[in-house]
């Protein structure tokens, strides 16, 4: 080898070897640098496990925390998957239901559930998973493992993650307790309204079994009246009737009151006519009292025209004690009634009424006793018959309908009762009566054809029958509700009186089955024959689409005036009738022929004067008016012609023309129908002539009535 | 510069023309390192220059020619030593792309004192590649190779134009579109 290859050699090899120890070296300062990263990452780790050590360490503390509240917990808290699976629940479970925990998590909910909640409970978990509800409330009962019921009542809640429902949350608890509780008490309340309805058809059935007879009696002792009895039979008969009119109201008050006492009286309020209701009441008692010295007045505000929203049936009620009371005390003198407006607003009207008397009066300090119950506060002691119940009842029905009532009396002056009540103003439209209503018919004679009476009692029936052949007016008899509407699906009756109480098919459900199918009698009027004064039937009866009530027991002439009242009027009759112009009746017919006298009396009674003064009246303002009719019919004045017509027909009725009335009354409707004018002319003039022919009539009359006479 | 650079140009020197010419331009070059040098080691860039003349003068042979061959040569030598950075890309021009985002960022966490070049990518095709290579060093022609040396990896054939934006050599364009 040359020297200068073996010089290359070692110099190569110099360099090498100084470039081993350079990178020894370096690479033993990298390895240092390495080991004191090494070292620092190492801290590094130590101490990042040290913090993962303490999170996971509070993790635990926090966990078992939570785990000792869910289990301290008498609640269960379980987790449900979307699919219904148990994913958690707390160990009280196998407290309250037996199972594990392990034989929970992991089984179907459907598992502890029995096949009938099986569906809603499935159902509920859905609508919680879908609908995204907050949270939910349900109750349901599941089978515990020694098989008993419990019933569970649980919050659920569903937990979302990234908008999804991932698991549903619930607290639930054993509610088997409360839920007992409430089984129990709807049994009891169920027992309790059996019991209550028991009572109520005892009730019902009390009153009918004790009214039956009892009207019978009533009934009949009507119809002895006319049967000539002498001065003697005539005394015991009048006891009889008094007697059994007493017992009658006292059953009728006391079952009253038991009902308002047990809250069963609700008011039922519809529109109706309140002064048409007072001038009906006035008649009542008019009759009633037509052989006594006692006149009855109503007076009442202008403004109570048009019909008003309220309970009639009350109002009437309520009257009728306050009256019937007011002519208890009263041998000699009037009984006034007033109504006048105290307060109007736009919802209510609150309408006060009185009842004023010139009776005995009550003393000062039995004042505060008469609305008690069973307290009689009358000096007489028993000459004055009652139950003691009446005016209670009074109060409580005033009281029901949110008004008030209050007694001014001074002994031996008369008293006055006076009660408020809120009504409501009915708008035209309001006035839903029953279509086949008819109007209000105040005239004497009876243009009734053809009357059927349904009532089940024979004594009822023949009493009933009795009058109605008396009044020469026909009936056709059914004995129960279902003849009643097979009767009347074959001929056309002008009213039907209808009992309530029936074998087969009672009052109402007649009445509802003939106003709601088609026969000739579907809108014809349907009066109640209430075997009981009880408030409820007669709102039932009303309710049901009958027209008017009458109680039983009633006096020949309470039924009269329901059916002058419910009379046909002559529109409905199919044939009008005839008039011949050139026929003038006689001006020197007797008095007695040519005025209405059964009206008459109905108006006036005894009471003479009052009577005198109406004629009077008739003569000094009507007649003049009267007069004019032909003239505004050549002037072809209609509308002024058909408002006078209107104005003077009851005026006409007031002395006994009832005749006359009924002719105005065809003019008045003729001019309504549009029909040819030229007959009426003739009419007026043939009217204002009979009338004119009478004048002397009417002027004798007032001398016969005249006390100076 | 990383030593590095400088063990594997004495390597091709070595190999190409023998130790002999080595040991001459180590012993000529009057180096700051006295020529010792170590892969792991940091030297002095313009050693390499020096050294590169010196190689220019005794190989009769252009800097720029010797620096593209070694470019080659040291794409060989890389797909040795860093194959885990290479079997990531199955073409050159996947490679080509990764260098500034991967490879020579992954090179700088090796090497915290590495300096490299910056490298702008454009595509204007699949077959069609820029390179703006930009750097003080001025090693545009060292890229040059690398490039070759890529293509040449990836069994790979292509045109490329090479194009100084600056007259100093600091910013070079690299228009490459496959055969
Ligand atoms: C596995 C692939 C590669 C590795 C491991 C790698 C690594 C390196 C290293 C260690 C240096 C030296 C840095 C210094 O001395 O401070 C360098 C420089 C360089 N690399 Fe790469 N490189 C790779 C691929 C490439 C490719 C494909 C190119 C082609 C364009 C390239 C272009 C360059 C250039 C031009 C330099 C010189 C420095 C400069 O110009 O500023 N490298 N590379």
């Amino acid at each position: 080898m040359p020297d200068n290859d073996i010089d290359l050699i070692k110099r190569r090899l110099a360099r090498e070897k100084a470039a081993r120890l350079q990178a020894e070296a370096i690479l033993e300062k990298k390895a240092l640098a390495l080991y004191n990263a090494n070292n620092q990452l190492q801290h590094l780790n130590d101490h990042l496990e040290q913090q993962v050590r303490d999170k996971l360490g509070e993790l635990e503390q926090s966990e078992q925390r939570y785990r000792q509240l869910i289990e301290s917990v008498q609640d269960i808290i379980y987790k449900i998957s979307p699919r219904g699976y148990f994913t958690f629940v707390s160990p009280v479970v196998e407290k309250s239901l037996g199972y594990t925990e392990a034989e929970f998590v992991g089984t179907h909910f459907t598992r502890f559930v029995d096949d009938d909640y099986r569906k809603p409970l499935t159902d509920f978990y859905l609508a919680m998973m879908t609908e995204g509800q907050d949270s939910t409330y349900n109750e349901f009962p599941i089978r515990s493992k020694d098989g008993r019921h419990v019933w569970i009542g649980q919050t659920v809640r569903p937990i979302t993650v990234d908008g999804q429902i991932v698991e549903l949350v619930a607290v639930a608890r054993d509610v088997s307790d409360r839920k007992l509780a409430e089984q129990e008490l709807a049994k009891a309340r169920q027992v309790a309204e059996e019991a209550q309805r028991a009572e109520k058809q005892f009730l019902t059935n009390m009153s009918h079994e004790i009214r039956t007879p009892l009207n019978a009696i009533i009934g009949m002792s009507h119809l002895l009246f006319d049967t000539q009895p002498t001065r003697q039979q005539r005394e015991y008969i009048d006891i009889l009737k008094t007697s059994a009119d007493f017992l009658h109201s006292l059953i009728s008050d006391l079952l009253d009151m038991t009902k308002i006492e047990a809250g069963r009286i609700e008011v039922s309020p519809r529109p109706f006519d309140l002064a048409g209701l007072l001038r009906a009441t006035q008649k009542v008692f008019e009759i009633k009292l037509h052989n006594r010295p006692v006149t009855i007045d109503v007076m009442h505000d202008a403004r109570i025209s048009g019909d008003f929203i309220g309970d009639d049936v009350m109002l009437n009620q309520i009257l009728m004690n306050l009256i019937g009371n007011a002519e208890k005390f009263t041998e000699e003198g009037s009984i006034q009634i007033t109504a006048r407006i105290v307060q109007e607003d736009d919802n209510r009207c609150w309408i006060e009424f009185s009842v004023t008397d010139t009776g005995v009066g009550i003393p000062e300090d039995k004042q505060g006793l008469i609305f008690k119950k069973f307290r009689q506060v009358n000096p007489q002691g028993h000459k004055y018959k009652g139950t003691g119940l009446g005016l209670a009842i009074t109060k409580e029905l005033v009281e029901i309908q949110e008004g008030t009532i209050s007694v001014r009396s001074q002994n031996g002056q008369g008293s006055t009762f006076t009660f408020k009540l809120p009504y409501v103003r009915a708008t035209a439209t309001t006035d839903n009566r029953d279509a086949g209503n008819p109007v209000l018919k105040t005239v004497g004679k009876l243009p009734v054809s053809h009357v059927m009476v349904v009532e089940d009692n024979l004594m009822n029936q023949t009493y009933i029958g009795s009058l109605l052949t008396k009044w020469k007016i026909p009936f056709t008899l059914a004995s129960d509700g279902k003849k009643a509407v097979e009767e009347a699906k074959q001929q056309r009756f002008d009213m039907i009186l209808m009992d309530i109480q029936m074998p087969i098919m009672d009052g109402y459900e007649a009445t509802v089955a003939i106003r709601s199918t088609h026969n000739p009698n579907q809108h014809i009027p349907i009066i109640a024959l209430t075997a009981s004064a009880m408030l409820d039937h007669k709102s039932l009866a009303m309710e049901v689409g009958m027209n008017d009530f009458l109680t039983k027991p009633f006096e020949p002439s309470q039924l009269l005036n329901i059916l002058e009242r419910y009379a046909p009027t002559a529109a409905s009759e199919a044939a009008p009738r005839k008039t011949d112009p050139s026929v003038k009746p006689k001006p020197t017919l007797p008095a007695d022929d040519v005025l209405d006298r059964q009206r008459l009396f109905e108006l006036y009674g005894s009471d003479k004067e009052h009577a005198a003064e109406m004629f009077a009246t008739f003569l000094d303002d009507v007649v003049p008016e009267l007069l004019q009719l032909p003239d505004l019919c050549t002037d072809q004045n209609w509308s002024m012609l058909a408002s006078m017509a209107h104005k003077l027909k009851p005026t006409l009725g007031m002395v006994g023309l009832s005749r006359l009335e009924d002719e105005l009354r065809q003019i008045e409707r003729s001019l309504g129908q549009n029909a040819d004018k030229e007959p009426l002319v003739q009419r007026c003039q043939a009217l204002v002539e009979e009338v004119t022919d009478l004048l002397p009539v009417l002027r004798n009359e007032i001398k016969t009535l005249s006390p100076k006479a | 510069m990383k030593g590095i650079v400088f063990t594997e140009l004495l390597e091709m020197v070595e190999d190409q023309y023998g130790y002999a010419l080595v040991d001459t331009i180590l012993d000529q070059s009057n180096l700051p390192s006295g020529g010792i040098y170590t892969a792991i080691g940091t030297y002095d860039h313009a050693e390499m220059v020096t050294l590169l003349h010196s190689l220019s003068q005794h190989t009769t042979t252009p800097v720029h020619e010797l620096l593209r061959a070694y470019g080659r040569y040291m794409f060989g030598s890389f797909t040795r030593n860093y194959y885990q950075f290479i079997e990531r890309s199955t073409s050159a021009f996947s490679l080509l792309n990764s260098i500034q985002h991967y490879i020579h960022v992954e090179v700088r966490k090796l090497y915290p004192d590495a300096e490299l070049p910056h490298f702008a990518m454009e595509q204007p095709s699949e077959n069609h590649l820029k390179m703006y290579y930009q750097s003080e060093r001025k090693l545009s022609d060292f890229a040059y190779g690398l490039i070759e040396g890529c293509l040449a990896h990836y069994g790979e054939t292509a045109t490329i134009r090479k194009t100084e934006l600056t007259a100093d050599g600091s910013q070079v364009l690299f228009d490459i579109v496959k055969d």
